[in-house]
């Protein structure tokens, strides 16, 4: 008689650095992408107008250098940041709406008391309270990530 | 009727019998990339071979390049669209591999294109650790809601974790637990709709083909090809009554529901007043689904009401079990 296997509680892994999961989540890519495009109208010198590569090159930087201290703090914490558990405490309203539904940021607090926030979202995207979840925190900042988003 | 379904069933005798796990269900490659097939990705490697074959310019004064040179473009967006599938299958067969079932709890149940007629789901879980996973899309009605516990695997690599229902012919365990053992009859698997069965008429066919050939003294290379599919015809309508008769015979039954009803095109000439025939989409109620034979208008369900599956123990697939009448009225 062979008896159905029993699920069990798994062994943590801990979840490999990844460069493009990090570009994605820190939404780096959009900085990246305008200014590849910069650099591929660079080519087109005697048709293309000026303004787009204007624009296209001012954009990227400027997405760039908005992005970059979350992205390095996102990388910190991915590289050498302290794993811990939390739990979800609350969603926290924002000012942002996606076709009349408010966007949300999912709030919570680790094992060591620090809170931290998601970033915006559906409210149904996130896990409700009281759901366990697993953060990376900045060695630098101290600033907690989730697991998910990075 | 109403009778034999108030009497109470069987007595339930769970955990005796040998249950699907992950070792058992065959879960090759093919069947792993279909589960979700990357439909992007053969469409465009489809045009590049299309493209491939574009004729070049034959006119002395045509301006211009052929077509042809698009191909290899396309070839490579064709292998860029397929990338997901392939981390994905490798993911799910590393996770396949190695490692246990690890019981979850879906946290949420994200909405996808609320706006839709028939909106796609995708649930999350979180593990007792408390990693979290999501599931591919779901494009079915049922999904485990929220709190259900379920079964996920964890690819050691990377730690990422697969819903068993992400997974193609795997049973759920919940879903087996309790329902009633099967009686052993096999009254129903006489020809087990094998008429309704593609494999069956491409081996009739394919043996009438052989029969003309051999006949008009073709070349024996060409009277092969016939006789191939003959053979694979065969085989397929063999399995599959084999597997329909192990499904009667000790097969679990699972209660699903009649989801969709697939029909003939054409309706007018194939019988009066519209009553025909259908192949019967169902689920379960833990989002597994799959598809009936072609069965004859009398013993197709209505959309919504009941139907029994019985599970192969062998290998994955589920046989609908059709019963006369059922589901007609306040039979229950």
């Amino acid at each position: 008689m062979s008896r159905p296997k029993r699920a069990t509680v798994p062994a943590f892994v801990a979840r490999r650095f990844a460069l493009l999961r990090l570009l994605w989540a820190s939404r780096m890519w959009v900085a990246l992408a305008l200014l590849a495009f910069a650099y591929v109208l660079t080519f087109e010198t005697q048709t293309t107008p000026l303004y787009p590569k204007i624009l296209s090159f001012v954009g990227g930087v400027g997405f760039g250098v908005w992005r970059l201290p979350d992205t390095l703090s996102m990388w910190r914490a991915a590289r050498a940041g302290e794993i811990r558990q939390a739990v979800v405490t609350s969603k926290s309203p924002s000012l942002w709406y996606s076709n009349g539904v408010p966007l949300m940021r999912m709030v919570w607090r680790d094992a060591s008391g620090a809170s931290g926030q998601s970033r915006l979202g559906h409210a149904h995207r996130f896990p409700g309270p009281n759901t366990k979840i697993i953060v990376y925190a900045d060695p630098k900042t101290g600033r907690t990530w989730w697991e998910d988003e990075l | 009727m109403s009778v034999q379904r108030k009497t109470p069933g069987p007595t339930i005798v769970p955990d005796q019998t040998v249950q699907p796990d992950a070792t058992d269900v065959s879960t090759s490659l093919v069947a792993l990339v279909f589960h979700r097939p990357p439909w992007l990705a053969l469409g465009l490697a489809l045009v590049a071979i299309l493209l491939s074959q574009a004729p070049d310019p034959t006119n002395p004064d045509a301006t211009g390049v052929s077509a042809s040179v698009f191909a290899l473009p396309m070839l490579s967006l064709a292998v860029v669209a397929a990338l997901p599938t392939l981390l994905r299958v490798l993911s799910q067969k590393r996770a396949l591999a190695s490692g246990d079932w690890i019981s979850a709890r879906v946290s949420t149940v994200e909405t996808l294109r609320s706006d839709a007629v028939l909106p796609r789901h995708r649930i999350m879980w979180t593990d007792p650790v408390g990693r979290a996973g999501r599931s591919l899309v779901i494009r079915k009605r049922w999904v485990p809601p929220k709190g259900t516990t379920i079964r996920v695997r964890q690819d050691p690599t990377n730690g990422r974790q697969w819903w068993e229902g992400d997974f193609p012919g795997i049973i759920p365990e919940a879903a087996l637990m309790g329902t009633g053992a099967s009686a052993g009859s096999t009254k129903g698997a006489r020809l087990s709709g094998a008429w309704s069965r593609i494999g069956t008429w491409v081996a009739i066919f394919g043996g009438v083909f052989t029969v003309m050939l051999a006949l008009s003294g073709a070349p024996s290379l060409l009277t092969s090809l016939p006789v191939i599919a003959l053979l694979l015809g065969l085989r397929s309508t063999v399995l599959h009554h084999r597997a329909f008769d192990r499904a009667l015979r000790f097969g679990k039954r699972l209660e699903a529901k009649v989801i969709r009803h697939h029909t003939a095109p054409i309706s007018r000439i194939s019988s009066l007043k519209n009553r025909r025939g259908a192949a019967m989409e169902w689920e379960t109620r833990r989002g597994h689904f799959g598809e009936t034979d072609y069965v004859a208008a009398d013993r197709v369900i209505e959309i919504g009401k009941k139907i029994t599956v019985c599970v192969d123990p062998v290998k994955a697939p589920h046989f609908g079990k059709t019963r006369k009448h059922q589901g007609k009225g306040d039979a229950g």
